[in-house]
């Protein structure tokens, strides 16, 4: 069985197709997934779907219908055009096939993959020589993060940042690191690895409609 | 999430005025054929959506015309594609 959602916006042009996510009846039934008509407290607003919207956490934005206006019990798999044919991703392991493949199985996309950033520096980036904070976030979908590294070397050798407040598996998780920075240049890189076992790559992957990346980032800093 | 009170429950009433984000994009790039794609595409979504992507291709930018007019109902003419897909890969080139 699927749950299927529908919000009030609707396309501009009758030829458009219409707007439908669905979810499966076992991830729609979980604690997590939320019709929410607050957010910090207040009304939603406008632009983030009031009166109420979809909340699915750990999954991409597709599924977070707007102006939530009728929830309807399918009793087979969703057919509608923003679940079958669009929104889809690879049916391989990591959602990633060799560029330019075409023909391959493909599946509707859903939990979000690990993640982080810098948030602090910025790529090619010019910063004085001394004792350095570097700052980002990570997260996760399905799991938490358990760990974050930063690497100044290129990716050739990490450590271990500092894992900053917990605030549940799918809330950005803040980091930190210190780094006495002498002149010179570096690639200053962050990568996270989630409660479930998966590491982020310096490879991304591939898909079609470029979802899902994920690959390490990487920060082109000057220090003078 | 914290419990709701009646006071912060009342929905708005009267006229409300919605700012888009600034960042939303609703001008391309002037250049030959901008008229078009201010005409098509913005019935379908900001001109950020495609000023933020990557590049592409003459041939990749037909696909995507062509699948605006097949899957997505856009009415632009079959005489103004070439147009569009021309100035499209001159201003949002690989």
């Amino acid at each position: 069985m699927r749950v299927q959602f529908r919000g009030l916006d609707g396309p501009v042009l009758p030829e458009t197709p219409a707007f439908r996510k669905a979810l499966d009846v076992d991830v729609a039934r979980g604690d997590d997934v939320i019709v929410a008509y607050l957010m910090n407290g207040q009304p939603m607003p406008f632009l983030n779907g009031f009166p109420v919207r979809l909340i699915v956490p750990g999954r991409y934005a597709t599924y977070w219908v707007k102006m939530l206006a009728e929830i309807t019990v399918l009793d087979h798999v969703d057919d509608n055009f923003w679940i079958k044919t669009a929104y889809q991703i690879p049916d391989t392991p990591t959602a990633s096939v060799v560029p330019g493949t075409t023909g391959f199985a493909t599946i509707p996309i859903n939990k979000l993959n690990v993640r982080s950033f810098v948030t602090n520096i910025v790529d090619g980036a010019t910063i004085g020589a001394g004792l350095i904070s570097l700052r980002g976030i990570a997260f996760d979908g399905a799991s938490g993060v358990r760990r974050v590294e930063i690497s100044i070397d290129g990716r050739r050798t990490w450590r271990n940042a500092t894992l900053e407040q917990d605030y549940g598996k799918y809330s950005f998780r803040r980091w930190n690191a210190r780094w006495s920075a002498r002149p010179g240049a570096y690639d200053v890189a962050v990568r996270a690895s989630s409660n479930d076992g998966v590491t982020q790559n310096a490879t991304p992957i591939w898909n079609p409609g470029g979802y899902m990346r994920n690959n390490i980032e990487t920060y082109k800093v000057t220090v003078s | 999430m914290g419990v709701a009170t009646a006071a912060n429950l009342a929905p708005p009433h009267g006229r409300v005025t919605i700012v888009l984000p600034s960042d939303a994009g609703t001008s391309f790039r002037p250049g030959p054929g901008v008229e078009t794609a201010q005409r098509y595409c913005i019935t379908y979504h900001s001109s950020a959506y495609v000023s933020i992507q990557p590049g592409l291709t003459t041939v990749q930018w037909t696909a995507q015309v062509k699948k605006m007019k097949s899957v997505y109902g856009s009415p632009i003419p079959d005489d103004q594609v070439s147009t569009l897909v021309t100035y499209l890969a001159t201003e949002y080139g690989l």
